[in-house]
């Protein structure tokens, strides 16, 4: 299975959503708050190039927001 | 094609979770379809005129409607975005983004609304690179920052008051004088020494390199007087437009696209009843919304009784 990491904010719905989209396929994810966490915040906006949450990345792939049918696609072409 | 239930509701903010809530009790067999959960007030900061609540957060009042409609066994489709409206045969069906359709022989539309874009250039290029629609989402991203806020309603000047204590500069600009009317709000927001207010100007354009560096304004109405401003964000917060169109040539709607409703929350269509943000109701409220939810299914109950 490919790394899931997720940059958040704790008042961030979408991230919310993401989260229990990923719970509810049983999919592990690793979450970074970068509302805390400065380094994350750092390493959020340079892979994404934005400043915006969530942002997921599936391996090499980083998707800003979160667009189900795309995650759903990415983690398919990864199981092949 | 799903099995035809009684009622279903399209939405799952507080209209269409009081709608539920209500439906549920009155042993109504109901569906709520809906792309998200809570709307507007999952993406809301800080609710101090929902009665009940001396102050809480729009997730934490989102949990406590949900975890009331979760007693219930009702159906749920959450997660669907609804792309269609028909009404075929006497049963309303909805069809998906995903393909699926569901049918039933009332409908109560609870969609609300989403963030209106500034059409300016630059708005799409920075979208996330700067220029954001969720101030609770994304405001902790800017510790230290200079940003700006368009709009002059409450969910400007919250969303100002919210970033006054992350970012280091805030210039609110609107096009006329305040329309927010929330007093303790425009208080603090008043109090808050980092917010700058800036009336009677328009944002012009968003510049910027990789990321948001800067804005454009001009004077409104005449557009006769620039200035621009260093900022690293744009908090867009300037109203509404309804999620409305996919009910489009089914139901009728008001020039900006909200579907028109009585004080019974019916549309004129037989069997089809729409409530809180995306229907003609003067003022946009939480509380609002769930009234006209409890409204909506009285009012659908009656229906079903009638065409029994």
């Amino acid at each position: 299975m490919v790394d899931i990491k997720i940059y958040t904010t704790p008042t961030c719905p979408y991230c919310l959503k993401a989260k229990e989209y990923f719970k509810k396929k049983g999919i592990q994810y690793k979450e970074h708050n970068v509302a805390q966490d400065k380094e994350a915040l750092k390493e959020m906006i340079r892979i994404s190039g934005g400043r915006s949450v969530p942002v997921i990345t599936a391996g090499e792939e980083v998707m800003i927001g979160f667009d189900q049918s795309r995650i759903e696609k990415i983690l398919e072409e990864q199981k092949e | 094609m799903q099995p035809v239930h009684e009622l279903m509701i399209l939405g799952c903010g507080p209209a269409g979770m009081t709608a539920a809530i209500y439906a549920a009790r009155k042993r109504i067999d109901v569906v709520i379809i809906s792309d998200d959960v809570g709307g507007q007030v999952s993406t809301t900061f800080g609710i101090e005129n929902y009665p009940g609540f001396q102050y809480v957060t729009g997730p934490e009042l989102v949990d406590k409607f949900r975890a009331q409609m979760n007693q219930f066994e009702i159906e749920q489709h959450l997660g669907e975005k609804v792309v269609k409206l028909n009404k075929q045969e006497g049963y309303f069906v909805a069809q998906t983004i995903s393909g699926k359709e569901y049918a039933a022989k009332a409908c109560i539309i609870t969609t609300g609304a989403k963030p209106k874009q500034l059409g300016v250039p630059g708005e799409d290029k920075y979208r996330g690179k700067g220029v954001s629609y969720c101030a609770t989402c994304d405001a902790p991203l800017f510790a230290d920052a200079t940003v700006a806020v368009v709009g002059g309603g409450n969910s400007a000047l919250s969303s100002s008051f919210e970033l006054s204590r992350i970012a280091s500069k805030i210039y609110l600009i609107s096009r006329r004088e305040w329309r927010a009317d929330e007093a303790p709000l425009i208080e603090n927001v008043k109090a808050a020494r980092n917010i700058e207010k800036i009336i009677g100007y328009v944002v012009e354009a968003i510049a910027g390199e990789e990321m948001v560096k800067g804005i454009t304004i001009k004077t409104f109405p005449k557009g006769d007087e620039y200035k621009s401003l260093t900022v690293d964000g744009v908090f867009v917060e300037i109203g509404l437009l309804p999620n409305s169109d996919f009910a489009r040539g089914l139901v009728q709607m008001n020039e900006r696209g909200e579907i028109l409703v009585d004080c019974d929350t019916w549309t004129g269509v037989p069997g089809l009843f729409a409530a809180g943000d995306v229907t003609t109701v003067k003022d946009k409220q939480i509380v609002i919304a769930s009234g006209q939810g409890a409204v909506a299914v009285m009012s659908a109950f009656e229906y079903l009784l009638k065409s029994r």
